[in-house]
C-alpha cells in the first residue's frame, strides 16, 4: 500500500521521527547528487550527438566527398521507440547509416545488447523510417557507434566478440577527431561483418580519422528524447528573449512551446503535430508541478487559452537558468527521497506495515 | 559573463580541463549562439542570422575578462 510520507510520519513516535528525518536528509542528498549526474550525462550526450552530427552537414568533407548528410534525429522517437540518435543518408544510392552516441559506456557486454535490440527493430521498422526520411531505403541499413576514443577498443572487443554489425566510430572531441575502429587488417571479411562500411570512400576517410573545425555549431539543440531539465532551460531561454521585445515579461502561451520545439526539432526527426503537442504539454506539466511556470488563469480551463509566466526571480537568465535548475533537482530529490526513506526506515527497523506503528 | 549579459546554458565543462561546450544567450543582442573552448581556441558558431557587432561585442568582452592577447581568426 501506498502511503504518504506525512501519513506515514504522523504515526512515529518522536524518536522513530527524528530517525525518519535523517534518513531523508541523507536520501535527498543522494537523489540530488543522483539528478544532476543524469542532467550532466545528457548534456555530454548532446555534445557528442553535435560533434558527430557536425561531420555530415552540408559542406563539411564528408558530406561532400561521400555524399552522406545528417538527414534524421532519432527517427524512431514517434512511434515510441528511442533507438539510434542520427541518421546520414546518401540520396545517389539510398544507403542509411544509423549512428547510436554514447558519451561514456559502464557496461560493454549491456550496450551489444542494447544495440543488438535497436538493429532488429529498425530492420523490422524500416518502412516507418522511410516514411520519416520521405524516400525508399536500400538495404542493408548500415550502422555505427560513435563513442570517445578510450572507450572504442573496449566496444570493438565487444561488437566483434557478438558478432554485431555496427562500425565503431572513435570520436576524439579534444582534437575534433573521428575515426572508424578496426584493429583488423582483413578489409573484406570486416565488411561483410558490418564493421567497416560499404562504401569505400567512406571508408577511407574514416579509416584515416578526419578533424572537425566546427565542433562548436550545434546543429540540434535539442533531442526529442533530451532531459525534462534540458528541455525546461532551452525553451525558457527561447521564451525569454522573445517575450524580452514584448511587453508582457516572460509571459507565454502553449502554442510557444508548441512553435519553439516545432522549429527546433521539426526538420529531421519526422515527429507529427501528436507528438509536438505531446512533448509541450509535458515540458508545461513538469514546470508547473516544480513551480518553474506559473498559471496565471488558473479559472481558464482551456490550455490553448491560458498565460503562463516563468516564476521566480527575472533579473537576466542566468537567474531564471539557475532557478529552473535548483527548483527542478530540489522538487525531484526530495518527492523521490521521501519514497526512499519509509522504504530505508522499514528495512532498519524491521516495520513492515502501517500498522507496525499503531499498535 | 552574466554581468555582460551573457548566459551561458545547456553546457558541459570539463573539470580539471579548460574545455566547454555549450549554447550562450546575449541579452543585449538578443542573439544565440554556440561556443566551444579548448586550451588553445574558442570557436563561436552563430544559430541564426546575428549582426556583426554581437560578435564584436563578445570579442570584445574575451578580450576584457579573459585573454588581451586573443585574436580572431575566421574557420572555413
Amino acid at each position: 500500500m501506498n502511503v504518504s510520507f506525512d501519513d506515514f510520519k504522523g504515526n512515529l513516535s518522536q524518536e522513530e521521527k527524528d530517525l525518519l528525518e535523517k534518513i531523508l536528509q541523507d536520501e535527498t542528498r543522494r537523489r540530488r547528487r543522483e539528478l544532476i549526474e543524469h542532467c550532466e550525462r545528457d548534456q555530454k550526450h548532446l555534445e557528442i550527438v553535435n560533434f558527430c552530427a557536425n561531420f555530415f552537414t552540408f559542406g563539411q568533407p564528408l558530406e561532400k566527398e561521400t555524399g552522406y548528410v545528417l538527414a534524421l534525429v532519432e527517427p524512431l522517437y514517434s512511434i515510441g521507440v528511442k533507438n539510434f540518435d542520427l541518421g546520414f543518408f546518401k540520396s545517389q544510392n539510398s544507403s542509411l547509416i544509423l549512428a547510436e552516441c554514447k558519451s561514456s559506456v559502464s557496461d560493454f557486454s549491456r550496450l551489444a545488447n542494447d544495440l543488438n535490440d535497436a538493429i532488429r527493430v529498425t530492420n523490422e521498422r524500416k518502412p516507418d523510417i522511410e516514411n520519416v526520411l520521405g524516400n525508399k531505403i536500400s538495404d542493408p541499413i548500415e550502422f555505427a557507434l560513435c563513442l570517445p576514443a578510450l572507450e572504442a577498443n573496449d566496444a570493438y572487443k565487444q561488437v566483434v566478440k557478438m558478432q554485431i554489425p555496427v562500425c565503431v566510430w572513435s570520436a576524439s572531441q579534444f582534437d575534433g577527431k573521428m575515426k572508424c575502429f578496426t584493429t583488423s587488417e582483413d578489409t573484406a571479411a570486416e565488411i561483410q561483418a558490418g564493421r567497416l562500411h560499404r562504401d569505400g570512400n567512406l571508408d577511407s576517410l574514416l579509416g584515416r580519422g578526419l578533424v572537425s573545425k566546427e565542433r562548436a555549431i550545434r546543429p540540434i539543440s535539442i533531442l526529442p528524447s533530451s532531459h525534462i531539465c534540458t528541455l525546461l532551460v532551452h525553451v525558457s531561454g527561447l521564451i525569454y528573449r522573445e517575450s524580452r521585445l514584448k511587453t508582457k515579461y516572460c509571459e507565454f502561451q502553449y502554442s510557444d512551446i508548441f512553435a519553439i520545439l516545432a522549429n527546433e526539432l521539426g526538420r529531421m526527426t519526422g515527429l507529427s503535430d501528436a507528438d509536438f503537442e505531446k512533448l509541450a504539454t509535458n515540458i508545461l506539466e513538469v514546470g508547473l508541478r516544480k513551480g518553474i511556470f506559473a498559471d496565471l488563469n488558473p479559472d481558464v480551463s482551456e490550455i490553448a487559452r491560458k498565460i503562463f509566466n516563468i516564476s521566480g526571480r527575472k533579473t537576466n537568465f542566468d537567474v531564471i537558468k539557475r532557478n529552473i535548475e535548483e527548483n527542478y533537482v530540489e522538487h525531484n530529490a526530495i518527492e523521490k527521497a521521501k519514497s526512499d526513506a519509509i522504504d530505508q526506515f522499514r528495512k532498519q527497523t524491521g516495520a513492515t506495515t502501517l500498522n507496525s506503528f499503531r499498535s | 559573463m552574466a554581468k555582460n549579459g551573457y548566459t551561458i546554458f545547456n553546457y558541459v565543462m570539463e573539470k580539471g580541463s579548460v574545455r566547454l561546450n555549450g549554447m550562450v544567450l546575449d541579452e543585449k543582442k538578443n542573439s544565440l549562439f554556440t561556443v566551444d573552448v579548448d586550451s588553445e581556441h574558442m570557436i563561436v558558431a552563430p544559430k541564426e542570422k546575428i549582426s556583426f557587432d554581437a560578435f564584436l561585442r563578445f570579442f570584445a568582452t574575451i578580450l576584457t575578462d579573459f585573454d588581451p592577447t586573443a585574436a580572431v581568426e575566421e574557420v572555413q
